[in-house]
């Protein structure tokens, strides 16, 4: 995959941003797409910064949460671009213009090429190109 | 109202300085604009939680500093010397709460509070599940702090998405304290009486189509209200409708409460479609009720250009 994502540019990757076993992505108009690899199948959760159909949700504050399971997993705030964890215990992953923040960490006018994934961000921190994790599912839509 | 905390509710993602997580701050403003009457909790154990986390972001980000002081030193690089360890400071939590304008204590465990969790974590006892393997003392502890306040001050919320403070186990104690447990924000804005984003959402779909309502089944009239909408979720589906279920308590506008699920589809702010199922009027159960309202004309490719957008990313 071949895109550009807030500032920074991913060439030659299968995920640019993976936030735990979501794969999120921008599309040129720079509305978000949170895609789940967690099960058997890729399952779309937030496509084009609103609840993709089939999804549970609720409205909050600043956008909406997703549920599943009855459990409230993400926030989402499409007009700062910010993903919250609610139950996943990640860091906070905000995308705009001039840079991609995950938690406390900025990231800006990056170049990641030829990784499984450009930016990887799990319980235990972040990295900048890593190999893609096994037992996701594939990221078919 | 007491406001108790558990460290699944009151956390940060990332080092914090001079402002609480935009969640709780969101959270606290609510509240003082609500009344100036609830104070905010903080269970010792969840402070420590609390803290712990936010030493460990503390000490990574001091050693980024040094880190970078030493690669400026390898190359020589000038710059005006800092100690890391002052230039990073921990949050004292309770100021920030404080300084959102609502009263905010620490709550230590006492001895019977110990040792009442000691005795149910080792005798399995509710709320302790009976085939848990790990004795979590810390969620007991918790637990038993938040039934005590709850009892001194004849009710307390705590706000936990626990397993052993939100497991149905806990209910009769629970009740007897009169303490509310609320897993979420939003279940937490219903206990307190404050309107939340998704029952303002259904209240002014249903504002639309008042006349309808009225002209329904449900024993309502002119002057209705509605009293609480609670539990909302949504589901969209491909077309672009959403479907809605709630809660909802009405005043029928001749002093009856009426109390029953919905649900209800829209397109847009259009609403296409409500019921009403386990309807109670008063002490008595009515029949379900179908309000078909008029077909609207639904032509939504909106998430079919979404995905072919998704699929050329993915292809590119």
């Amino acid at each position: 995959m071949n895109i550009k994502m807030s500032s920074q540019i991913f060439k030659d990757v299968e995920i640019p941003l993976l936030w735990g076993k979501r794969a999120i992505m921008e599309d040129k108009e720079g509305k978000i797409y949170i895609i789940a690899l967690d099960g058997k199948k890729a399952t779309i959760e937030v496509i084009a910064n609103e609840p993709a159909p089939n999804i549970e949700y609720e409205l909050v504050e600043t956008g909406f949460k997703i549920i599943l399971n009855g459990n409230d997993i993400y926030s989402f705030d499409p007009n700062k671009k910010i993903i919250t964890s609610i139950s996943l215990n990640l860091p906070e992953c905000e995308l705009n213009a001039s840079h991609t923040r995950i938690g406390s960490n900025i990231i800006s006018g990056c170049s990641i090429s030829g990784f499984g994934v450009g930016i990887v961000v799990n319980e235990q921190g972040m990295g900048i190109g890593a190999p893609l994790p096994e037992g996701l599912a594939a990221l078919i839509v | 109202m007491k406001l108790i905390f558990n460290s699944d509710i009151l956390y940060a993602d990332s080092l914090i300085s001079s402002s609480l997580p935009n969640q709780l701050s969101e959270f606290f403003n609510k509240c003082t604009e609500h009344t100036q009457e609830h104070e905010v909790i903080i269970p010792l154990t969840t402070l420590l939680e609390f803290d712990r986390k936010q030493k460990e972001f503390a000490d990574k980000e001091r050693k980024n500093l040094k880190n970078a002081k030493e690669e400026f030193s390898k190359y020589n690089i000038k710059y005006n010397d800092f100690d890391p360890n002052e230039k990073i400071q921990e949050p004292d939590l309770i100021t920030l709460i404080k300084e959102m304008g609502i009263p905010c204590s620490v709550e230590e465990p006492n001895i019977l509070d110990y040792q009442s969790a000691h005795e149910k974590a080792c005798s399995k006892i509710s709320p302790c599940p009976a085939d848990q393997k790990s004795d979590e003392m810390r969620d007991l502890v918790i637990w038993e702090i938040a039934n005590r306040i709850a009892n001194e001050n004849n009710g307390a919320i705590l706000l936990s998405r626990d397993k052993i403070h939100t497991h149905h186990r806990g209910d009769e104690i629970a009740v007897k304290s009169n303490l509310l447990r609320c897993n979420s924000f939003e279940r937490a804005y219903e206990a307190l009486n404050i309107e939340t984003v998704s029952a303002k959402k259904i209240k002014s779909l249903l504002e639309k189509i008042k006349q309808e309502l009225i002209g329904s089944e449900l024993p309502i009239h002119d002057n209705y209200q509605i009293i609480s909408i609670e539990k909302v979720k949504f589901v969209n589906n491909e077309n672009g409708i959403t479907k809605a279920s709630c809660n909802i308590k009405l005043n029928s506008g001749t002093g009856q409460e009426i109390s029953a699920k919905m649900d209800i589809d829209f397109f847009k702010e259009e609403s296409l479609y409500v019921s009403f199922s386990d309807i109670i009027v008063g002490k008595s159960e009515s029949k379900d009720i179908v309000i078909e309202l008029e077909k609207k004309d639904i032509s939504n490719i909106k998430y079919q250009n979404s995905i072919k957008k998704l699929k050329r990313i993915t292809k590119d």
